[in-house]
């Protein structure tokens, strides 16, 4: 309250002529006490002014325009005075020092929002970190989705390297063979290279510990293609990687660094790959990084010279567009070259899938992003409109003032930019603590390392996400100052005649602020939704039999034995055999399974099979089916039961007997039924495959996810003819499994075989399905917590409408209680408020879920998109807590003393 | 003629005699700005005006060079104001430019006045 010794229009005219010194001082380096006392100096001459013009006789609003005439223009002052030493103090007032007038203006105006707010630090706290929950979320989603789905990929021309891989019926793909990747490199128009990449774990050994290690291997051609240059020594040569030539590597610079402490004399020096001597030709540079692999040496891919025959899938292949070929084009050059296959490939009825090489390390990641992003977008929407609503708030006490400076003269763009001014300035302060924000949670992401997440390393806080966000915060500012704007930007000058008095519930004033907390509530229940079905899914997958029991206790992990080191394939297998007894003896093993994959760690080599008497309609149906090559033991130690018949012995293994196993799904989808599948012939696709009789049919593998289908695949004994495959994986069931030096002694059974054998990818069965399950896990956090934070935001939104409908109305609440309404009776009243506004909002709200069932199903699992039990839980829940947040102010508007209120007269 | 100090002369064309002006106004006693610029408007029959934006820029130059001292001064029932006086090298300073300012005006009264003799 002013003094009452002083009438109010002198406090406001001071307030006005400081404000006019001070824009004009705005643009020097003053000490700001120093810019104090000329401030007061110069608002004490204009006063003595306007007080000497008034005592002439002149009215208010001229003598105030003639006082201020005293200034020969805005920037006079600021020009006479930068010469003098106290101009140029220390403090950085710096911008718009040489601008344009507008600039200059707008920082004035910046300048004095900063310092009212300072003087109401509880409103600038509450907007502000409101603000920094939807800005740093929604900068948290953009710096992930730019770093993975916007930033080109770090080659040059990015944007023509293409993947190239085919299409199969039902939505499979396909990578490449031999067969395929030799037909297209003769034969292609649209590439200016085309070049094939595998990547592989290889064992480096003759250099202390034997090591395993990912290789990226390449043809000669790949390397150029991507514009990579070796920062020492050279690339391959052409002729690098055909069949027969010389071992030779290029080294990462990451393992230059670590393994020869960055000696450029690493080149001509020999490694020992998977037994195999390869001269180190060449070290990349730092900055390589080829899609989402990690590799530690670059090794030639090789490859025969003419197509081998027999279909094969095993490596992916890259190419560069030629300038000004198109996708289309090239996709109809592929189409043309998968008619010169050889004629049994028909049955696999591939089609051309050339796409942007970005499109390919993305994977289905991007949906998932989109729709976070969406989620903090709406989360940022509804932290808008709570800061519109304290704005709104703000903006009723300051009524007065307002209609105070237009009746001084001010402009209405004057008046909407002072407002604009205030909204910016919380907005940036709530962009910059938003940023704060984001930066820890890209931290925490880059240290929790979802596994789904491609190009992890790229996702940071850069130039361009800080663009984002300033724009972003502009862009809120501007949406809830707009609110302000439109109720307050034209303030009439009657109000100040009523001295800020005006009627109390204006039903207009309402309407602005219930229909922002019913978009509220409505978006609030929409992420709700969203992540309550992503919660039931959550729960459909750990309801799925995985094809595993108690995986805890599963240790799983990788044994390689190339045929460098022992050549015959029995031998191997011998060799295979006798690790597996020395794990077994191990104290407290149960027991110990081998196979060339575990259920999902995303080995997905396959092909297809013939069935004998199956006509080649029903053989397309069994098109690339999952192959695994399998040992004994692997199915108990699983704990995945037999469905039918039964698993196979060593000495079968041995004999090489023609025997096979096949998953229950793929003994449906042929059979029909699992029994009906013993005893039926099958053989590889190559000439001369023996026919082998289908002995077994185990319960289905999860082993594309458990939201997937149960994967077809097909067994092979480890010893057969069409599958054959020198990395293992071993899966040891033990109590044990993560206990202190069991892993080590399981390490010391596999050297008593073969000192030389490294473990590789050492993961607990647990760890393997937790991966699978990373998208989903990882999208029901995020979403939850976008869906927690609109929920807080948006209930406070109600109660923040409710309290101060409240203290609006203690008036109307003591008039009425007054003339004998009962306690409840005006509980009721606010409770209805709240209610009816809790239902607009849950009204609007299922209606953008509903909206939105499209877009998630695909990421539904066991529960529908439309699903009642989510819609009305959460639709329930959400009026629980609405009903609470408007029952607290409600029933503190009944505590009015009627006396007290009528008396008050507020 | 060889007493004037050209430079000085030329400046003080300039500056309109700015300077000289308040220093002379405050030979008597200290003032504050609106009193200041109410003088010279009055003194000078309404000729001589001075804004804002230029008076006060002047008050701290010369405060910057000594001539002038600013202080605070409070009286019961109004605000403050801020009161300028001359200080000793004031004093020095506003006797060479009288004399300066008295050597220029007998110059121009010579030679205007020697047209019309």
């Amino acid at each position: 309250m002013p003094d009452p010794s002083t009438p109010w229009n002198d406090v406001v005219r001071r307030a006005l002529w400081a404000q006019e010194v001070r824009a004009r001082l705005s643009s020097l380096r003053l000490s700001p006490t120093r810019e104090a006392e000329i401030v007061d100096e110069l608002s004490q001459h204009l006063e003595d002014r306007y007080r000497e013009l008034v005592a002439g006789g002149a009215s208010p609003g001229d003598a105030t325009r003639s006082a201020l005439a005293g200034f020969r223009h805005n920037s006079a002052l600021a020009e006479q005075m930068r010469s003098l030493q106290q101009a140029q103090q220390s403090a950085p007032v710096t911008l718009g020092a040489r601008s344009e007038n507008l600039l200059r203006d707008l920082w004035q105006d910046v300048r004095y929002a900063s310092r009212a707010f300072r003087k109401q630090p509880a409103f600038a706290a509450a907007a502000v970190l409101t603000l920094a929950l939807g800005i740093g979320a929604t900068t948290a989603i953009f710096s992930v989705v730019y770093g993975v789905l916007l930033k080109p990929l770090p080659f040059s021309d990015a944007d023509t390297l293409v993947a190239v891989r085919q299409l199969a019926p039902h939505g499979a793909g396909t990578n490449q063979g031999p067969t395929t990747f030799l037909t297209y490199r003769a034969n292609q128009r649209s590439f200016e290279a085309i070049g094939a990449w595998d990547t592989t774990d290889v064992s480096i050994t003759g250099r202390g510990d034997p090591e395993r290690v990912q290789a990226l291997q390449v043809t000669a051609s790949v390397l150029p293609l991507l514009r990579v240059q070796p920062v020492v020594g050279r690339g391959f040569d052409p002729e690098d990687d055909r069949f027969g030539r010389p071992m030779r590597v290029l080294l990462t610079y990451g393992y230059w660094q670590r393994r020869f402490g960055g000696a450029d004399t690493v080149v001509g020096q020999t490694l020992v790959i998977s037994g195999t001597p390869a001269e180190v030709i060449g070290v990349l540079p730092a900055s390589f990084k080829f899609l989402r692999t990690r590799p530690e040496i670059v090794a030639p891919l090789p490859l025969p010279d003419n197509p081998p025959g027999g279909i094969s899938f095993g490596f992916q292949a890259l190419a560069r567009l030629k300038p000004g070929v198109s996708l289309t084009q090239a996709n109809a050059d592929l189409g043309r070259m998968i008619a010169l296959f050889p004629p049994y490939f028909a049955g696999l009825e591939l089609r051309p899938d050339v796409r942007p090489l970005a499109a390919d390390v993305i994977g289905n990641v991007g949906d998932i992003l989109w729709i976070l992003m969406a989620a903090v977008g709406v989360v940022l929407l509804i932290a808008c409109g709570n800061v519109a609503n304290l704005f709104l708030v703000r903006g009723e006490a300051r009524r007065q003032e307002l209609a105070m400076r237009v009746a001084l003269g001010a402009s209405r763009g004057r008046i909407t930019r002072a407002l604009l001014s205030e909204s910016l300035v919380i907005a940036l302060a709530g962009g910059a603590a938003g940023i704060a924000l984001a930066y820890g949670a890209t931290q925490l992401l880059q240290r929790i390392a979802p596994a789904e997440l491609p190009r992890l390393d790229e996702i940071g806080i850069d130039t361009t996400v800080l663009l984002f966000t300033v724009a972003v915060s502009m862009l809120s500012g501007g949406l809830f100052g707009v609110f302000a704007v439109l109720r307050f930007g034209s303030p009439k000058i009657t109000t100040v005649r009523e001295g800020g008095r005006s009627a109390s519930d204006a039903p207009a004033r309402h309407r602005t602020r219930n229909a922002l907390v019913v978009t509220q509530v409505a978006l609030a229940l929409t992420l709700l939704i969203v992540s309550g079905l992503m919660i039931r899914t959550f729960v459909a997958m750990r309801q799925v039999d995985p094809g595993f029991v108690r995986p805890a206790d599963v240790q799983t992990f990788v044994v390689a034995i190339p045929p460098a080191s022992i050549r015959d394939n029995v031998q191997a297998a011998r060799t295979f055999e006798n690790i597996s007894q020395r794990l077994a003896e191990v104290p407290g093993v149960d027991s110990v399974g081998l196979s060339s994959s575990i259920t999902m760690d995303g080995e997905d080599n396959g092909n297809s099979i013939d069935v004998e008497g199956a006509s080649v309609e029903d053989a397309q149906r069994h098109a690339m089916l999952r192959f695994k090559s399998f040992a004994p033991g692997y199915f108990e130690t699983m704990g995945n039961r037999l469905v039918a018949g039964r698993s196979i012995r060593w000495s079968e293994v041995y004999e090489q007997r023609p025997v096979i196993v096949i998953s229950a799904a793929l003994a449906r989808k042929v059979w029909k039924d699992p029994s009906a599948a013993i005893g039926k012939r099958v053989r590889g696709l190559q000439p001369n495959a023996p026919w082998r009789e289908i002995v077994g049919v185990v319960g289905d593998e999860r082993d594309d996810g458990l939201n997937q289908p149960p994967t077809a695949i097909v067994y092979w004994p480890m010893l057969n003819e069409s599958y054959r495959w020198r990395i293992m994986a071993y899966a040891v069931r033990s109590a044990r499994v993560g206990t202190p030096g069991f892993l080590r002694e399981l390490e010391q059974a596999v050297w008593s075989v073969d000192r030389n054998l490294p473990l590789a990818s050492v993961q607990t069965l647990e760890e393997i399905q937790a991966r699978s399950m990373a998208q989903t896990s990882f999208a029901l956090v995020m979403l939850g917590i976008a869906a927690g934070v609109a929920l807080l935001i948006g209930v406070v939104g109600i109660y923040g409408v409710i309290a101060y409908a409240a203290t609006q109305r203690t008036r109307e609440i003591g008039v009425r209680m007054a003339l004998g309404a009962q306690t409840g009776d005006i509980r009721r009243l606010f409770l209805r408020h709240g209610l009816v506004l809790t239902a607009c909002g849950i009204a609007v709200g299922l209606g953008l879920a509903l909206m939105l069932t499209r877009v998630m199903s695909a990421f539904l699992y066991g529960v529908g998109a439309r699903d009642p039990f989510t819609y009305a839980g959460v639709s329930g829940a959400l009026a629980v807590v609405a009903l609470v947040a408007t029952y607290l102010p409600s029933r503190r508007a009944t505590r009015v003393n009627p006396i007290v209120a009528l008396r008050a007269g507020v | 003629m060889s007493d004037i100090d050209t430079r000085a002369l030329d400046r003080e064309l300039k500056r309109g005699s700015a300077e000289l002006l308040i220093l002379s106004l405050l030979e008597a006693r200290p003032r504050h700005g609106y009193d200041l610029s109410k003088l010279i408007h009055t003194r000078s029959g309404g000729q001589l005006t001075f804004h804002i934006d230029s008076l006060y820029p002047l008050l701290y130059r010369l405060e910057e060079r000594k001539w002038i001292a600013g202080a605070w001064v409070e009286k019961p029932g109004e605000r403050r104001r801020r009161f300028y006086k001359l200080t000793p090298q004031g004093k020095r300073v506003l006797a060479q430019q009288r004399k300066t300012w008295d050597a220029f005006v007998e110059a121009m009264r010579r030679v205007t006045g020697g047209e019309h003799a």
